[in-house]
């Protein structure tokens, strides 16, 4: 075993207070809810399996007839989480070509393509903790993941395309926008202003 | 044996037994009240035999106190909220790794992590910079050579039994190991104890 890493795990430990907090939140915390929603799905099973018979039978009939009027329908992305070697590897993997982004504010030390359940992620990380990550989806949904509250939400024409930026004080770390086929997020580590987030967007091909 | 049999049962047919027993005990007023006191008891004592372990392995993904508490308080939530069963005390350990190691990736993902890293702080404080060293060597690495380097090397759990944790193949745990110990190795150079 390492011994040094050994010792600085063992200086993480339960305090007493952390062991309160914990006990009074889960003293707190509404199992009953959660039970009285488990009790109505065991009673709802059969009603469920009913409803996926129903939904194989028309599988059955229904898929065959779609699939030979539209090939390209079976294209559905990958599944699961797929590191990627490549910007190709990660376009087949998803299913669709992803556009990468050409300009970031740092020097990019390491890129990490990843197919997250059909959603393209590229992470480019700079030499120290500053990295940037982009995401490619297909549909118009936000898929950013970040759902913090922002002090500045800003709209934005930038490469053709109306981008919401977010941030505190005039840094955006967050961009989202779509193109109507597909949805694109980019969150940064640090802010960046306006300009900025041009010459990011606007490098994306 | 008998018992065991008798909670798979009622699992079964019944869900959650704790809220059974409880729900069936002295009406529902009562009950609900001693419900809530069978939680805490059970959150206590899964805290004494597992909290340290579920913490640092949070830690070791989150690299701070605050998610890492979180991680852990949620992994409690889920498990008495699923009240599964195990074999035997290890099974429930790497049951509650397990969920500790998806939570807290879970985090990461949506970038809901902070910045501060009290661990680092204190190593400095103490002086101890060739511990400081070694754990932003540790923290550099990806997130899954990580994991995989905290469950093998921390909690001394073979390959095999890492994989059935994490849901990998063995093989691709050795695979991570083997580059997580390789880029440690050139971040570490003669600091490198991962042997």
């Amino acid at each position: 075993m390492s011994n040094k890493y050994g010792d600085i795990m063992d200086k993480v430990e339960v305090t007493d207070e952390m062991r309160t907090r914990i006990i009074s939140n889960i003293g707190s915390y509404d199992f009953q809810k959660v039970e009285v929603l488990h009790s109505i799905a065991r009673k709802r099973r059969y009603i469920a399996l009913a409803a996926c018979l129903v939904l194989v039978l028309f599988a059955a009939v229904a898929i065959p007839k779609f699939m030979a009027q539209n090939q390209d329908v079976t294209d559905t992305g990958g599944s699961g989480i797929v590191e990627c070697s490549s910007i190709s590897e990660l376009s087949q993997s998803v299913g669709f070509t992803v556009k990468e982004v050409n300009y970031v504010t740092f020097k990019v030390s390491k890129t990490t393509y990843t197919d997250n359940d059909g959603m393209a992620e590229i992470t480019y990380k700079g030499t120290g903790k500053e990295s940037v990550v982009y995401r490619m989806s297909k549909g118009d949904e936000d898929n950013s993941g970040d759902y913090s509250e922002y002090k500045s939400t800003v709209k934005a024409d930038i490469a053709g395309s109306k981008v919401t930026l977010k941030g505190n004080d005039g840094a955006y770390v967050l961009a989202i926008w779509s193109d109507g086929t597909y949805s694109y997020s980019i969150a940064l580590t640090s802010g960046a202003n306006k300009a900025e987030w041009h010459k990011i967007i606007e490098s994306i091909q | 044996m008998v018992l065991r049999d008798f909670y798979e049962y009622v699992s079964e047919f019944c869900g959650n037994p704790l809220a059974l027993y409880f729900a069936q005990s002295e009406g529902r007023a009562s009950a609900a009240g001693d419900r809530d006191e069978a939680y805490e008891l059970k959150a206590e004592k899964l805290l004494d035999d597992y909290g340290n372990s579920i913490l640092r392995m949070a830690y070791s993904y989150v690299h701070n106190m605050s998610d890492a508490e979180d991680v852990l308080q949620d992994t409690l939530i889920q498990y008495l909220k699923a009240a599964p069963h195990f074999e035997n005390p290890a099974h429930e350990k790497n049951w509650l790794l397990r969920v500790a190691g998806n939570i807290s990736k879970n985090r990461i993902d949506y970038n809901k992590v902070r910045e501060s890293d009290e661990l680092n702080d204190e190593l400095v404080a103490a002086g101890r910079e060739d511990l400081s060293f070694v754990w932003e060597a540790v923290k550099s690495l990806p997130a899954i050579y990580r994991e995989v380097i905290h469950l093998y090397y921390y909690e001394g759990y073979p390959t095999a039994e890492i994989a059935s944790i994490l849901k990998e193949k063995d093989s691709t745990v050795r695979s991570h190991l083997s580059r997580g110990r390789e880029q440690l190795r050139e971040i570490l150079k003669e600091a490198y104890d991962f042997e």
